[in-house]
């Protein structure tokens, strides 16, 4: 061994100016930065520092842990000369190393023979003498990692001096730098192989969950590890009879432990699951093997189950989990507490085995979660709980069960500190039930009339959502697609006047310019206008206005164009169209079933009409919401204010008849230009569409 | 939402799309009024309109007037069937000058 390393050279003056060591300090600070091998960067450059200082030998040691602890040793890792003591342990505290790893200061001890601490190579069997040495330790900043010891000045009568002593603390500094860079890099080069692990532990995991199922399968689960490995774990294993067994676990603890542990329980159920169908066993055998590789303290908690789609029975056993929820066919909850602890307590069990549950979900849907979601925070900080998941089941109840759970795990957010795992039974009356409802509208329970029933912010940007509302619910109800865009403009207009005139009406007073746009109309115009609007207008309103229309038709009728056109324009007065609703301006907008036809109800939240007005000032006053309200009364068969609900402001209800509404007929009104004397003389109801059916 | 405009030797064609409703009426009123502005006989092509509420008619009978006021041409092109319901059911079919098909003036 000592043949390989390096030979002193011999015959080198020591340092003779300062300049000499520092230039050996730097290029030895320039070795250990280029060197892929400390051990030997740390051999050459020992042999180095030893010419250097025209020393008989150097050795050097390194702590095999941290200096204060008890048992640290020093051993040595390097040495050049002839004293060979490479693989030598010294307590770490003892002797002259530990006295300058103690004190962090490099010491030079001129004369052995009168230092306390210092032990002869003599008592440890080396067959050497030292004289006199110089020690420095090998560190950075507060961290020890060994010490440089020069051994003997060369030359017998030479003594080491300061200077000696001062160049060995540069030189043991360069070489502590250098350590410290590769033990850093070590460590990098660990978290990375660390970090490999848990990614392909955290892909193994995955492997053993379930593949992402169909959509619509009705046992689903879900599982989002809060870091790379996951202590959660779900699993679902149809049994050949047609059965599914299922189960849900949580490993206490997190990280690595909890993972294996996860993984280990996972093998075990689908392992056994496959003999074992009754839970409350499954679990007893479970446990037993757990138990023979857990650590003391690590539990599991865990639901295992068997559902019969048949039968729509659930039979569960309950380790200590949290107690799944059932929600049944009327959306009513029900949870079942666990009757025995988690597996790893080992505490007797009656019969040996865990208590079973059995149960009918027939028409509902079971749901097992772990506590990352019931005690997930939302951005205020409070917890979801129990409540929160049933909120949440509820609000997504309509989605297949797949994505249903995706939706409950979004809406906890990203930031979840726990593992998030979910797992869904859905019977399969239920299955049948949910697919049906998503072919026909939404609508509330025990009204099998209602066809929708929203509520709908009170702003322009919201009616193209009511006019899709408004359109598929008259689908549903079978009607044409022309008798369905006659309803829809008539809702639009009803809400267009609920949004300027209801909620809009303080600002539109303010703001709205009362002059009538008619005095700019040209007479020719005019004209035309008076004569085309009068069928219609005088038609609509005659209810209410026809005493009006008495000796001064004419006026009337000029009045009449400048309001239908300055009413018409109203939109833009008091930038309606622009405005916002602001909090609670709203219209509940629902639609039913009535007899042979359909029935628009719109609840808004505005200060009263007085309905009287609201129709009697179409002629009179017909400046706001002209137009509109004349296509309301037009494309309807009645339009009604009804005493609104208690807290709301106004009740308008827009009826039209389905009667004698046939397939769809062509479209007539590429001929209307024609057909226009002849729609002048119909009443503006229904009966301008009946037409159609009859030329279709 | 802006509506594609054609500028061809003193003619525009301002191209409305989609739904003209309380939200979008705005915006093509504008355009309209804006062209009318630049002193240019107004094609207006309903081609692309899929619906037209009391709002929207009334922004086609403020440019109408306009245009009347200003001795600027007005024409409506490409009335598809969703427009001419609304525009015969308001007795408008009668006022405005419509082209049958072409989206130019005659």
């Amino acid at each position: 061994m000592a043949a390989a390393r390096p030979a002193v050279v011999s015959n080198t003056a020591a340092l003779r100016r300062d300049e000499d060591y520092l230039d050996l300090v730097a290029s030895l600070i320039e070795e250990f930065a280029h060197s892929e091998d400390l051990q030997a960067s740390m051999d050459a450059a020992l042999a180095r520092i030893a010419e250097a200082l025209d020393a008989d030998a150097a050795v050097m040691f390194l702590l095999d842990g941290d200096f204060d602890a008890d048992g640290t040793r020093l051993i040595c890792r390097s040495c050049v000369g002839p004293l060979d003591v490479l693989g030598l342990e010294l307590p770490a505290q003892a002797s002259v190393p530990g006295r300058v790893l103690k004190h962090n200061q490099a010491e030079r001890v001129a004369d052995t023979a009168i230092d306390p601490d210092f032990v002869a190579p003599q008592t440890l069997g080396i067959d050497y003498d030292i004289r006199s040495l110089i020690c420095a330790p090998l560190g950075h900043r507060d961290e020890r990692y060994g010490v440089i010891e020069i051994l003997n000045p060369r030359e017998p009568a030479r003594r080491f001096s300061a200077r000696d002593e001062e160049a060995l603390s540069a030189m043991a500094a360069a070489a502590g730098f250098a350590i410290r860079n590769t033990r850093l890099t070590q460590e990098l080069l660990a978290q990375n192989r660390l970090r490999q692990e848990l990614e392909l532990a955290a892909a193994v995991q995955r492997n053993l969950l379930p593949a992402a199922a169909d959509p619509e399968a009705p046992v689903q689960g879900l599982n989002r590890p809060a870091r790379g490995v996951s202590g959660d774990f779900f699993d679902v294993l149809p049994l050949p009879d047609g059965r599914v067994a299922f189960a849900l676990a949580d490993v206490s603890g997190k990280g690595m432990n909890a993972a294996l542990i996860m993984v280990k329980a996972a093998t075990l159920f689908r392992s056994m699951a496959k003999r074992v169908h009754e839970p409350g066993l499954l679990l007893s055998r479970i446990e037993a093997e757990l138990c023979e590789t857990m650590a003391f303290g690590m539990f599991v908690t865990m639901v295992v189950g068997v559902h019969d789609p048949k039968t729509h029975a659930v039979r569960i056993a309950n380790a200590g989990h949290l107690p799944p929820l059932k929600r049944d066919a009327d959306g009513r909850f029900e949870e079942f507490p666990a009757l025995d602890p988690p597996l790893g307590i080992q505490c007797r069990l009656e019969r040996n085995r865990y208590r079973e549950q059995t149960f009918s979900i027939e028409g509902g849907c079971l749901y097992l979660y772990t506590d990352g979601v019931s005690e997930a925070r939302g951005s205020a900080g409070d917890m979801l709980g129990v409540d929160g998941l049933k909120a949440l089941i509820d609000a997504n109840a309509c989605q297949p069960p797949g994505a249903r759970l995706a939706a409950i795990a979004g809406a906890l957010g990203d930031d979840v500190r726990d593992d998030v795992t979910l797992l869904v039974i859905e019977d399969s009356v239920a299955t049948a039930e949910r697919q049906a409802a998503r072919l026909r509208p939404p609508r509330k329970r025990r009204d099998a009339a209602q066809l929708v029933a929203q509520s709908i912010p009170a702003e322009a940007s919201q009616l193209k959502v009511v006019r899709r509302l408004v359109e598929a619910a008259a689908r549903e109800a079978g009607a044409s697609v022309e008798w369905a865009q006659d309803l829809v403009l008539a809702v639009d207009e009803a809400c267009q006047n609920i949004i300027r005139h209801g909620y809009g009406a303080t600002r539109r007073d303010a703001a709205a310019p009362e002059a009538g746009v008619g005095e700019t109309i040209t007479q020719a115009i005019g004209e035309t206008l008076g004569q085309t609007l009068a069928a219609p207008f005088g038609a609509s309103f005659s209810r209410s206005v026809g005493r009006s229309l008495g000796g001064t038709i004419g006026q009337t009728l000029g009045r009449t164009v400048d309001g239908v056109l300055d009413g018409a324009l109203a939109p833009f007065a008091g930038s309606a169209a622009g405005r916002r609703a602001t909090d609670g301006d709203r219209i509940e907008v629902s639609i039913r079933r009535n007899g042979d036809g359909l029935e628009v109800e719109l609840v808004d939240y505005a200060p009263c009409v007085n309905p009287d007005r609201c129709q009697g000032r179409a002629l009179d006053d017909v400046k706001p919401g002209g137009l509109g309200t004349f296509f309301m009364h037009a494309l309807t068969d009645l339009v009604q204010f009804r005493p609104p609900p208690t807290g709301a402001g106004n009740r308008l209800v827009l009826t039209k008849k389905l009667i004698g509404e046939p397939a769809p007929p062509p479209s007539p009104v590429r001929k209307s230009r024609r057909g226009a004397a002849s729609s002048a003389r119909l009443t503006p109801n229904t009966k301008g569409h009946k037409n159609r059916s009859g030329k279709g | 939402m802006s509506f594609r405009i054609s500028d061809n030797a003193g003619t525009s064609t301002v191209f409305l799309s989609g739904e003209i409703d309380l939200e979008r009426s705005p915006a093509a009123r504008k355009t309209l009024l804006d062209t009318l502005a630049r002193k240019q006989a107004l094609v207006v092509d309903l081609g692309g309109v899929t619906y037209i509420d009391s709002s929207g008619i009334a922004s086609l009978v403020e440019a109408y007037q306009k245009a009347r006021t200003s001795n600027l041409g007005f024409t409506l092109a490409e009335v598809g069937p969703p427009v001419m319901r609304v525009l015969s059911l308001a007795r408008l079919d009668k006022v405005f000058p419509i082209t049958p098909g072409a989206s130019h003036p005659a």
